[in-house]
């Protein structure tokens, strides 16, 4: 009882063949190889899956691909566009907001759509805007300040 | 509803579920009339999925209500409450200039849920199915003395929000039935309502979270109503009728606060787990039906300063 889908991922058209209840993490990362998305806890918890989703951050760890028709995805994947990073990307290098990386994606996404909804917020409002994204090497202050530099650019 | 037996080492795939997308109010109570027994609703997602996720449920169906324009409506009436749609989110509560100004508890209870992304997906309705009783929007609603709407096809019907819990998880809503608004009240004269949630870590669920609504009389110090919801103090959020009788028709005084968080901790049940005892979850409720008394009488004024 497969069911097609079309999603539109990065801008492009893709379609799918999935369960009906099929969730968009694993649709994302086994179906369309976009497997910048990473998966940890499954439950909401961590952060690592966050996508876009018409401009919001999302748990793609907790949405049904299905329910994702007709809406933009956005991955860590679309965020370079012919070659060039995001600020944000270039941030994260440039300052060191990246450790081990598994959280990086997620981080990444949260901040973008902070920064397109409040173009140069405060720290707090940067914190808050992350507190649903979980850093295992908790190394918060150069995530922070990754996303504060982006945001002074 | 199968119930997966062994959730973490089943041998079978679990069958997929059926996925259907009402657009209409009428068609998702047909759909639960004919499916309800075997079907799970899915709003907003961000706990359902989890348990999905996990194997502990194995609906035939899944009804998704995202396709619903009008269970995502967010107003205010013509007397002055609020009626809000199951499917709003909890974003759109806590970003709402009119549920900032006229109904803060509500959209301070939406504010401290889980994280942004849980909050832009979650909904009002979705999180009182849901029925976790350290949920946060419950002891909100119940303190602004509000009521859901609860539909099936043919009829609907009225419930005060503190009758909806039956047991942990285990909300008063039959299979065909679908939990459709959330009505609040006009604030009363002389009210204020506030909630305040104690957690250790920014996006926990609240080891407890009190809401306080209270009316001043005509004197300006003497309770002439109020309106108690705990969360994280049993096994459903539940109303502390005990310590409201202690403040109704009393003057507001420190020492007769006191003696009514005192009550509180009293009649409440809560449960202890791994993140808190019983014993120190009462002390908690005692600690926080203080300060949110604090915050709701400072709102009577018409400030929102916490």
């Amino acid at each position: 009882m497969n069911q097609r889908m079309k999603l539109t991922v990065n801008g492009k058209d893709r379609r799918v063949t999935a369960r009906p209840d099929a969730y968009l993490i694993d649709v994302l990362r086994d179906d369309l190889a976009l497997t910048g998305t990473k998966y940890a806890c499954g439950m909401g918890e961590c952060g690592a899956c966050t996508v876009l989703l018409d401009g919001e951050p999302v748990f793609s760890c907790l949405t049904l691909a299905i329910e994702t028709q007709g809406r933009a995805i956005t991955t860590i994947e679309g965020l370079t566009r012919d070659g060039v990073q995001d600020p944000l990307q270039q941030a994260f290098a440039d300052r060191g907001g990246v450790q081990c990386g598994f959280c990086t994606p997620g981080m990444i996404l949260s901040a973008r759509a902070l920064l397109d909804e409040q173009p140069h917020p405060t720290e707090a409002e940067v914190r808050r805007a992350l507190s649903g994204n979980l850093c295992r090497c908790t190394g918060y202050a150069k995530i922070v300040e990754s996303v504060l530099t982006a945001a002074e650019e | 509803m199968a119930e997966v037996d062994d959730a973490f080492g089943f041998d079978e795939p679990i069958q997929p579920a059926a996925y259907l997308g009402p657009t209409s109010l009428d068609d998702a109570l047909a759909l639960l009339a004919e499916h309800g027994d075997e079907a799970k609703v899915l709003a907003g997602g961000q706990s359902l999925l989890v348990f999905l996720r996990q194997g502990l449920l194995a609906p035939s169906h899944l009804i998704g209500l995202r396709g619903i324009a009008e269970l995502r409506r967010l107003e205010a009436t013509p007397d002055g409450g609020l009626t809000v749609g199951a499917m709003v989110t909890q974003h759109t509560l806590e970003t709402s200039p009119l549920v900032q100004a006229r109904f803060p508890a509500l959209a301070d209870a939406a504010a401290v849920i889980a994280s942004p992304p849980v909050r832009r997906q979650g909904t009002l309705g979705g999180n009182l199915c849901h029925a976790d009783p350290t949920g946060d929007p419950p002891a909100a609603l119940i303190a602004l003395g509000a009521d859901v709407e609860i539909a099936r096809a043919g009829g609907s019907r009225r419930l005060p929000v503190e009758d909806l819990f039956r047991d942990y998880m285990d909300p008063a809503i039959e299979a065909d039935e679908l939990l459709v608004a959330i009505h609040v009240p006009p604030p009363a004269p002389r009210s204020g309502v506030a909630y305040l949630k104690y957690r250790l870590r920014g996006v926990d669920t609240a080891l407890v979270g009190v809401g306080f609504g209270a009316t001043l009389a005509e004197d300006g110090a003497t309770c002439a109503d109020v309106r108690i919801g705990l969360v994280g103090a049993g096994t459903t959020p539940l109303r502390a009728t005990e310590a409201e009788a202690v403040l109704r028709g009393a003057p507001l005084t420190d020492e007769r606060l006191a003696a009514a968080a005192r009550a509180a901790a009293h009649e409440c049940a809560p449960l202890s787990d791994t993140e808190a005892s019983e014993w120190y979850r009462r002390e908690m409720v005692e600690v926080f039906v203080r300060r949110a008394a604090q915050v709701a009488l400072r709102r009577i004024d018409g400030g929102n300063a916490a």
